[in-house]
């Protein structure tokens, strides 16, 4: 069932690329992360994009959920009128549900190919649509460069990549948390902070025992996400001008830092404070399903 | 309610779950493959994985098994035994978890007058990817492929590289020597002919598939199976190719057997072939049903073949036919696909299969009736 409906199709697919590109696995490889980024395009943007929405509003939220405790229609109302679903969190995983099918097919799919065991061969046969012609495919060109792309990257270099392209991917998504905020007042962005360096950190040792074909679609993946991260930061800029522009606030954001600032006050006896409202203050209360354009 | 907090915790966590998932899908090298079986005419040698192992089917007894203990090497080259040495290629090991690099190994035995074999030397620094292809001894020289593309010349006694000469894909067939030369299939498409003494091209021939399997060596031709349906005749002198038969739609793997002046060969289609040496022309051919990968083992007239039969749940076949005309003349059921060629040893037919209660099999030739089966000890599981 698995590898009917995920392996085979992506065998499939990355052997027709093969075939159609100068029989160069790397564009074949390329080609297949541009088409999965492409179908998967919707769905991703929309997760960025309440990413960050998210973390933007998270002032609002803690003051919310700290007001209503023990009001929980009242928070709802509330979270509403911020611009805030809490059911969007459990839909925002969907992408990244989606990605792991994708991840785990592709893995089996590419060592499949370059498979340079007979067995590994054996096991392909079976794989293959009739209207695929695997003899003169066989064998998959699995060297490109001082690589061999059925196995790990000898010297290094992927492994350095795939971390670089992906911190730089997550630095694009993961807004700086506001001045003077800590990760208590905000614990989702100190949680996306943290992700920051643990998701690179992660795939940049996974990419230390994966073949080398699954690392070139990681720094393919992210180089394309880098792309997208920078359109949606470019919007997301654009409509906080455009909100900044009609003269919105956020009133939870003013109510929260001025008790914060109070309570500084108090603690640190006369020092100076100021209820600084930064560009956060613009930020959106938007009605659900705004962000889309 | 969900905190917002719980998704990137949950992202987190869910990727995580996917790599671990991941990395238990497979691990970083393909070790896996079918047992490499081959015999001196004596003993049986069987690199089934972890360890190699000598079986003496006289004796129906283990000779020897190196490493005593598994390592972390995998081995799957049939061993290649020659005056009381025998030498084979690894899989590979890893550096560890933090490091990509993989250390191929080529090791020699010495195998003693009493039970045992030592270690004569391990070469770790010419092969740098797996050795899938049985290595070949001559005199003092061995040769084997690797899965990187190239071949190596050893010096036999020291494991000291000589030569080694790069083609364009995986060698997965043993090479043939005759008179000074080197025969070498590649998975390229492409067979070459090299000096042995130097590793010099002297000539190389393309042909229509990929070549899974080594040359059979005939008189003043050699024969190579390939992926395109056919097994090739070539010039040995020139590499000139004489003819090629039966385009069929289906892969040859295994090497061709010669006897008599009669080529014979089966396809993954499960058609069994004999074809005339010189020419090529067709004198027989047998539907048997079962995939065949392997090649036939001809002795006394008759002609053995272990196959595969297809099923939900895969089993095997060794099938006798006589030479003449094809004729069925009896089939023995196995509990696993054979996927290794079987070796005659005195009057036992001998098959590897993957099932670990019967590593080994000897059937009677003359009749498929079962002689001994051996199975490793538990402590050697």
């Amino acid at each position: 069932m698995w590898d009917t409906l995920i392996v085979n199709p992506m065998i499939n697919a990355l052997l027709l690329f093969y075939n159609f590109l100068g029989q160069n696995f790397i564009l074949a490889i390329a080609f297949l992360t541009i088409l999965i980024r492409i179908i998967t395009l919707p769905l991703n943007l929309k997760q960025q994009r309440s990413m960050m929405h998210t973390q933007e509003l998270q002032p609002e939220i803690n003051a919310i959920q700290k007001k209503y405790r023990d009001n929980p229609q009242k928070m709802q109302e509330e979270f509403k009128r911020v611009g805030y679903n809490p059911a969007d969190t459990l839909s925002g995983c969907i992408p990244t549900l989606i990605q792991f099918p994708i991840l785990i097919g592709l893995y089996r799919a590419i060592t499949t190919i370059l498979g340079t065991t007979p067995q590994a061969l054996f096991e392909l046969v079976p794989r293959v649509y009739p209207a695929i012609n695997l003899t003169n495919l066989i064998p998959v060109e699995n060297k490109f460069m001082w690589l061999n792309l059925s196995q790990p990257d000898p010297i290094f270099v992927l492994p350095i990549v795939v971390f670089v392209s992906m911190f730089i991917q997550q630095k694009l998504l993961t807004p700086a948390p506001p001045k003077g905020q800590t990760q208590q007042d905000n614990p989702t962005a100190g949680m996306s902070q943290s992700m920051m360096y643990t998701m690179p950190l992660m795939f940049g040792f996974f990419s230390l025992q994966f073949p080398a074909g699954l690392s070139i679609y990681f720094i393919l993946a992210n180089v394309i996400g880098i792309v997208q991260g920078l359109y949606l930061q470019r919007i997301m800029n654009r409509e906080r001008a455009e909100r900044a522009a009609r003269g919105e606030t956020r009133p939870y954001v003013v109510e929260t830092e001025k008790s914060a600032a109070k309570s500084r006050q108090s603690a640190n006896g006369a020092g100076e404070s100021k209820t600084k409202v930064t560009n956060n203050s613009t930020a959106p209360r938007r009605k659900k399903g705004s962000a889309k354009r | 309610m969900s905190r917002p907090l719980a998704r990137p915790a949950l992202r987190l966590l869910l990727i995580a779950a996917a790599l671990f998932l991941l990395t238990g899908c497979g691990s970083r090298l393909a070790t896996t493959n079918w047992a490499g079986l081959s015999t001196d005419g004596r003993l049986v040698y069987l690199a089934f994985g972890p360890q190699v192992l000598a079986y003496d089917p006289a004796a129906q007894a283990q000779a020897w098994i190196h490493p005593a203990a598994s390592t972390g090497a995998a081995f799957f080259a049939a061993p290649a035994a020659a005056d009381g040495r025998v030498v084979f290629g690894d899989y590979g090991h890893s550096g560890g978890l933090f490091s990509p690099r993989v250390t191929v190994s080529v090791y020699a035995l010495q195998e003693g007058d009493s039970a045992g074999a030592s270690q004569l030397w391990v070469n770790t620094s010419d092969a740098r990817d797996k050795i899938v292809a049985p290595a070949l001894q001559v005199g003092e020289q061995v040769f084997l492929g690797t899965a990187d593309n190239h071949i190596l010349a050893l010096d036999a006694t020291s494991g000291r590289l000589q030569w080694d000469y790069q083609t364009g894909h995986a060698i997965w067939g043993q090479p043939a020597f005759r008179d000074g030369t080197l025969y070498v299939a590649s998975m390229d498409h492409s067979v070459y002919a090299l000096d042995a003494a130097t590793g010099e091209l002297k000539w190389s021939q393309a042909l229509g598939g990929a070549l899974p399997s080594g040359p059979t060596l005939g008189d003043g031709l050699l024969y190579v199976s390939s992926f395109d349906g056919n097994v090739h005749a070539l010039d040995m002198a020139t590499g000139e190719e004489r003819w090629a038969a039966p385009s069929a739609d289906n892969w040859v793997w295994g090497a061709p057997a010669l006897l008599d002046g009669t080529l014979y060969f089966g396809d993954i289609g499960g058609t069994l072939y004999a074809v005339d040496a010189a020419t090529g022309e067709q004198k027989w051919t047998q539907e048997t049903q079962n995939a065949i990968q392997t090649s036939p083992v001809v002795s006394n007239d008759t002609l053995y073949v272990a196959s595969q039969v297809a099923a939900e749940t895969p089993t095997g076949a060794l099938t006798a036919y006589n030479v003449t005309d094809g004729t069925q003349l009896w089939s023995e059921p196995t509990t696993t696909p054979l996927y290794a060629t079987p070796v005659v040893v005195e009057d036992a037919l001998v098959v590897s299969t993957q099932d670990a209660n019967a590593l080994l099999i000897g059937y009677d030739l003359a009749n498929g009736q079962e002689l001994w089966r051996y199975a490793l000890p538990q402590t050697s599981n």
